[in-house]
């Protein structure tokens, strides 16, 4: 750990996410691209994961929707679980989405990248808000207000929080005297009855490595808070300022307190598109180019730094000083961004310590406690839940 | 007939959640942790394997209303299993049961072209229809297909699903709009993956009824039985490759797999003693009660397994007391004169002649007696090769690997290396 870290500037406890999305959060990045059957290729994630993990980010997040979003994209639990079976130390959280898909499925999807991963897994819920999405499901849905889908989206983590608790860490046994591979004791149905939907359970997969794999909503909209505050344990805040932002922070306290939130409060993590280039004047060039390429202009809704990555690890210091608990940088193009993020900008955010990057599961690694789990009896509670073996 | 042999196709089934995996060894490793995958699916791969084969239950299974404890439970979720495969195998196909009933389409057809481009061509899906209202109780949709519907249900899904693969052939263009239109579905829209390597994966069917045969006829590339002997394998065979030429299909365009169990000596003798011993790992007293209460539908609880077979009659009348498992007896008075007969005319006990009824691996002995065995059975059409159920995790596969694989190669009936950048659809020789 490195102990230089100076007062007012960033903490050790504060993290660096790297948000992926395609070709990268600028439009105009799908067209700079040599071919674009590339990012449907396991060697194009592996890689990109591989850059994210030597930058020393803790997590990397796999941007996912149902519904066809620029030029389509593989789903992201399949691919963070090609890349869990290639990388060592950095998190990963797919998007997996609630409104259409079963939760006894989204369950079992995340604790088995968490088992892939050893401990590594995380899950950034988002929902269809679509039309569009749910006739794919052939679904006439009339609840497609943030309420509703968030509100579902909040009773849909519940139960998987509920399956991973299904099974105590110590439920297989394998006791030959009697026979028992498992102890039924320790298996619990989860008995779940919501306003929207029941689920039996227990969940068919043991409980995963993390107990409680990182559960992590995106967005600025009451609802959106509403339900971070209920159910996940990392925001990602995404709006135009960092005074803007620094305000939302204030609200989400605020709801925190009011859903009456136990446990931990939110990390919460800003968002932070950057394109990165040696000088300021060739970072405008490239953006120039770039929103020429997309034929529109990029408005993204984020914050944005366009410059040297000194100006990138300098709003870092400002994010971190302003009390959030990280960061996640969207590179505006992969190809070029994500390697100067680790390059260039990763040693900078080193050296101010702002980047500690451990190997352990990602719980620990984003500073939560073990997870307790609801359906055991205080005692036999390991502070990492079946081990990572 | 050309002077070329059969080829053997070869499956690896990791071990699943029934009494035929033995958990009590101390060879056997964990049924859960992904290092357990790797070194099956490698150890599958250095076979010259066409594929490896998951199973899939969506409740745990349960007996007299609780949980079933005796055997391996629990399973990891397949598609990130063999996504993360994929990462850690070059050649080996990708073979995973996905439950028509309890899915939809869009994401399922999403989630296996998503497999398919990660694994380059190697992804095969093993369409199951499994509807009942107590594995329904784990779903917000519930168990609301009529038995009688789950074919329906599982012929338009594939339908649906082949329709999505198809709306994008080039990945540097963008999709047609799709519309599906059935008695289970109505969707529309555009769907987000491009056309999968393969165009469509695999399409693998485990059912038996005639409704499922003839969905496997019309639909499947491969079907996965477990009609493995001689005679009934020769039967099931002739049946299934005559309805798929009602179909107007190519009988060669679909392969009857069927599951084996296997156990391998240095000799006959040494392989007999082996097997009889994993036979008694694998039936425990408690095993043996549980397997008989599943005939005779009673609780069976209070009888001793070292002493005589239950005097009652089977309840044939009563609702079935296990649940989550395909029932396996159709007769069950037939069933227990039969297992009286055998235990008056060997002199066994209860537990004694479930070991000698209900397990006997269907191939047993030295290296040279399975090779031949496999072959022979290829060759005179019991099938087209062979899904090899082991019952150790992860190591199980071995002694096959590397004891009747160099044989099955001298023979000239299995590949001795993977062609380069080859399709599961081009190991299995079906063409799309
Ligand atoms: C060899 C074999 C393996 C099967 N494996 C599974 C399985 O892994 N999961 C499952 O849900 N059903 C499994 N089944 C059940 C069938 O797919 C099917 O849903 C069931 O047998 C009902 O169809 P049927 O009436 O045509 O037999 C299997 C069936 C057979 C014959």
């Amino acid at each position: 750990m490195n102990s230089t870290h100076q007062p007012g500037s960033a903490s050790a406890d504060f993290h660096l996410a790297i948000g992926l999305r395609d070709t990268g959060w600028h439009p105009g990045s799908w067209f700079r691209i040599p071919a674009a059957q590339e990012v449907f290729t396991p060697q194009y994630w592996g890689s990109l994961a591989q850059t994210a993990e030597a930058s020393g980010a803790d997590l990397v997040t796999f941007d996912d929707s149902l519904g066809l979003q620029r030029q389509g994209q593989l789903d992201a639990s399949l691919v963070a679980a090609w890349v869990g079976a290639r990388t060592s130390r950095i998190g990963l959280v797919p998007t997996l989405t609630t409104t259409h898909t079963e939760p006894f499925h989204l369950s079992k999807n995340i604790a088995t990248l968490d088992y892939i991963s050893s401990g590594r897994a995380g899950w950034l819920a988002e929902v269809s808000a679509t039309a569009e999405e749910s006739a794919l499901f052939g679904r006439g849905r009339d609840d497609l207000d943030a309420e509703s889908l968030y509100a579902e989206a909040s009773d849909v983590v519940d139960v998987a929080r509920r399956l991973w608790d299904s099974w105590e860490d110590d439920a297989e046994i394998r006791d030959s005297a009697t026979g028992r591979f498992v102890d039924r004791e320790k298996l619990h149905y989860i008995d779940y009855e919501g306003e929207r939907f029941t689920v039996k359970g227990p969940s068919i997969t043991p409980r995963p490595p993390q107990g409680q794999p990182v559960v992590a909503l995106q967005g600025s909209g009451s609802a959106q808070l509403k339900a971070a505050a209920q159910q996940a344990d990392l925001l990602f805040l995404s709006a135009a300022s960092l005074e803007e932002t620094t305000g939302l922070l204030e609200k989400v306290r605020a709801v925190e307190s009011e859903t009456g939130r136990s446990g931990a409060p939110l990390l919460v993590f800003v968002d932070l598109q950057v394109l990165i280039e040696p000088t300021a004047e060739a970072a405008q060039a490239r953006l120039a180019e770039l929103n020429e390429a997309a034929g529109e202009d990029n408005a993204a809704g984020q914050q944005q730094v366009i410059g040297t990555s000194a100006e990138v690890a300098e709003r870092i210091q400002q994010i971190a000083a302003a009390g959030f608990s990280g960061v996640r940088l969207l590179p505006a193009e992969h190809h070029t961004d994500l390697p100067r993020i680790a390059e260039e900008l990763s040693p900078q955010l080193t050296e101010a310590g702002v980047v500690v990057g451990s190997e352990q599961p990602l719980r620990f690694r984003l500073g939560l406690e073990a997870a307790p789990n609801r359906y055991a009896d205080g005692e036999n509670q390991p502070a990492l839940a079946g081990g990572a073996a | 007939m050309s002077d070329q042999p059969r080829q053997v196709i070869l499956g690896a089934h990791f071990p699943g959640v029934n009494n035929t995996t033995v958990w009590s060894d101390p060879a056997s490793g964990s049924h859960i942790d992904f290092e357990s995958f790797r070194k099956f699916a490698q150890s599958a791969e250095r076979g010259f394997f066409d594929f490896l084969f998951l199973a899939e239950g969506l409740r745990l299974r349960e007996q007299k209303g609780r949980i079933h404890d005796l055997d391996v439970v629990g399973r990891p979720d397949t598609f990130p299993v063999l996504a993360g495969l994929a990462a850690v195998t070059e050649h080996l196909g990708l073979a995973g049961t996905i439950n028509a009933t309890f899915n939809e389409p869009y994401e399922v057809a999403r989630q296996f072209a998503s497999l398919d481009h990660l694994s380059g061509g190697r992804a095969a899906w093993n369409v199951v229809t499994s509807s009942d209202a107590f594995t329904g109780e784990n779903f917000r949709r519930g168990g609301y297909l009529e038995h009688d519907q789950r074919y329906v249900r599982a012929e338009e899904f594939v339908k649906a699903a082949k329709t999505l693969w198809d709306t994008w052939p080039d990945a540097a263009g963008e999709p047609e709009p799709f519309e599906y239109q059935s008695t289970q579905f109505d969707i529309r829209g555009r769907f987000n993956v491009p056309t999968p390597p393969q165009g469509h994966p695999v399409i693998f069917q485990a059912g038996d009824s005639p409704q499922g045969r003839d969905f496997a006829a019309a639909n499947a590339d491969a079907i996965f039985t477990r009609h493995s002997e001689p005679e009934v394998g020769r039967k099931f065979y002739a049946d299934v490759k005559s309805r798929v030429e009602k179909f107007g299909r190519d009988p060669e365009s679909l392969k009857v797999l069927p599951g084996i169990s296997f156990i391998i000596g240095d000799t006959d003798s040494e392989a007999e003693e082996i097997a009889a011993e994993v036979r008694a790992q694998q039936v425990s007293g408690q095993t043996a009660l549980l397997l008989l209460e599943q005939i005779w539908n009673r609780d069976l609880s209070s009888y001793d397994p070292e002493g005589p077979l239950p005097d009652i009659e089977p309840d044939t009348e009563g609702p079935s007391i296990f649940a989550g498992r395909a029932r396996q007896v159709t007769d069950p008075h037939a069933e227990v004169a039969k297992l009286r007969k055998l235990s008056e005319e060997k002199g066994l006990n209860l537990r004694e002649t479930v070991i000698d009824t209900q397990s006997r691996q269907s191939f047993i002995g030295s290296p040279q007696t399975v090779a031949d065995a496999i072959i022979d059975a290829v060759q005179t059409r019991v099938s087209d090769g062979f899904i090899l159920v082991p019952h150790i995790t992860p190591a199980g596969l071995e002694p096959f690997v590397q004891k009747v694989v160099p044989l099955l190669q001298e023979r000239g009936v299995l590949r001795t290396e993977y062609p380069e950048g080859a399709t599961l659809r081009d190991l299995l020789g079906v063409p799309r």
